[in-house]
């Protein structure tokens, strides 16, 4: 057998789990529907700088299909790997002869790969259909709004993940990545309040580790004449919080590679 | 071609069919006009002179948001659509020449001299005639300023009606994608079809050799395992 024939007789396999005709079709649809239907490209004030615009019309792309993408990878993650624990699959799968770490490689990259290429590639195309010269001669905030928007997205994929292969219960964990969206969600609303009242940008700081958006957000508003100035990050000090909140994320897919590898006794 | 990459390719094109199909579903959806947006003028344009448009056009058009005016002319005039504000045209005829009215037409020789200095500044430029229909939605954040000019030698009288449409998106933007997406699309899952056709034939066939009593290859294989 060729080496990278079971790698791909796996991936093959999870595919065809995660993504039975007419699903990935479906998802395409909705994607580019729910991407156009809700942008809004607003009445920016004038001296507005474009890369704010560009970042507040991605932004309004992003809302609906970015909820669709967390709930796919919840449940690639949970119905893909979890599950495959929870009956004893598992069994077969790790019979093929292949490193336990190519396994799960070949499982994620069905999950989580081909389910972020999907949603970036239709969201970027629905942009640029949308609003050619501005995506053109912006392509650094198009680029980073996205980097960063994406990023409590894996994060949140990455603790499922581990903790489906912790919990061993498909179900359990999609519950578990479930609450942990919300809480990321609402934390925004919390930080917001707590550090106005607090008159630190700590919190922001603090919380932009995990959602690098929010310091991206106040990056471009500080470059507005008209916008609030409570805090204003400057670029390098945001890519600082991508970088953190992707090594964030790596640590954990790392955590669960280890575990997958040395601890999980099936 | 093995199975797999027919499925993969396939698979490709049903994806890219479903992504074209939403294109074409939104390309149907008609603008919506902007509130309060109306906006309404006329003007005798003398020999060799040119108008800007005082009326509505202050905010900047958006990606989404365009402009539709309904023009009526009695001889030949041209319109531009440039992608600067009134005040920006106003500020660069006044540096230049501070004793003109603004309020009135001016030379066609200043509009030319100003269209030399920049540009890329006309986004539309129509040579009108009788009623003219003309629709604009800006690819990015544009201030805009209608301008009407008058070359010829007779005078031309002008009068116009306009508005602001609202576009989920312009449906041009959206069907020119699809044009190609879905053909494309559609070709990638040839390969497939052919083969399910292929399979939907051969089906029957070893339905009447089974009845036959003699058993298909790989049952026979199946039966050894």
């Amino acid at each position: 057998m060729a080496k990278g024939k079971p790698f791909l007789e796996i991936l093959a396999s999870s595919l065809h789990g995660d993504y039975k005709f007419p699903v990935l079709e479906l998802l395409a649809f909705l994607f580019m529907l729910s991407s156009l239907l809700f942008a809004y490209s607003g009445h920016e004030p004038p001296g507005t700088p474009e890369e704010l615009a560009v970042m507040n019309l991605s932004k309004s792309l992003l809302g609906l299909p970015l909820f669709i993408l967390v709930m796919l990878l919840l449940k690639n993650v949970t119905t893909g790997i979890g599950s495959d624990l929870e009956r004893g699959t598992i069994q077969t799968i790790l019979v093929y002869p292949l490193r336990r770490r190519s396994i799960l490689t070949a499982k994620l990259f069905s999950a989580v790969l081909v389910a972020v290429l999907l949603f970036l590639g239709i969201q970027i195309t629905a942009l640029w259909i949308l609003a050619p010269d501005m995506v053109s001669a912006n392509p650094t905030a198009v680029f980073l709004t996205y980097v960063a928007h994406v990023s409590p997205t894996l994060l949140i994929a990455g603790l499922t993940l581990l903790f489906s292969l912790i919990l061993r219960k498909g179900s359990a964990a999609f519950v578990v990545g479930l609450m942990m969206f919300f809480i990321v969600t609402m934390l925004a609303s919390l930080v917001s309040f707590a550090s106005q009242a607090m008159d630190s940008v700590f919190l922001w700081q603090l919380y932009s580790l995990i959602n690098p958006s929010e310091a991206l957000h106040y990056h471009y508003v500080s470059l507005s004449p008209y916008g609030p100035h409570f805090w204003s990050p400057v670029l390098s000090e945001v890519l600082l919080y991508v970088g953190a909140s992707y090594a964030i994320t790596s640590f954990l897919f790392v955590l669960s590679y280890l575990y997958f590898c040395r601890r999980l006794s099936v | 071609m093995s199975k797999r990459w027919i499925t993969l390719l396939s698979r490709t094109g049903t994806v890219l069919m479903a992504a074209g199909l939403a294109l074409v579903l939104l390309s149907m959806i008609p603008p919506r006009k902007v509130d309060q947006s109306d906006f309404f003028g006329a003007a005798i344009l003398e020999p060799e002179t040119f108008i800007i448009d005082q009326t509505y056009l202050f905010e900047p058009l958006t990606p989404q948001n365009g402009l539709y005016m309904n023009i009526q002319v009695n001889s030949s005039t041209t319109l531009y659509v440039l992608n600067l504000g009134k005040e920006y045209v106003y500020h660069w005829i006044l540096a230049r020449f501070p004793e003109i009215q603004l309020s009135s037409a001016l030379n066609a020789s200043l509009l030319e001299e100003f269209l030399s200095a920049h540009p890329d500044s006309a986004a539309r430029r129509e040579d009108l005639v009788g009623e003219t229909v003309m629709q604009h939605v800006p690819s990015r954040l544009m201030n805009v300023t209608v301008v009407f000019s008058n070359r010829s030698m007779q005078t031309a009288s002008v009068s116009y009606r306009g508005k602001l449409l609202n576009f989920i998106v312009p449906s041009e933007r959206a069907l020119n994608p699809a044009k190609f997406v879905v053909p494309i699309g559609f070709a990638l899952t040839i390969p497939w079809l052919i083969s399910a056709k292929k399979r939907m034939v051969a089906k029957p066939l070893g339905n009447v050799v089974q009845a036959s009593g003699a058993m298909p290859q790989k049952s026979r294989k199946a039966e050894a395992q």
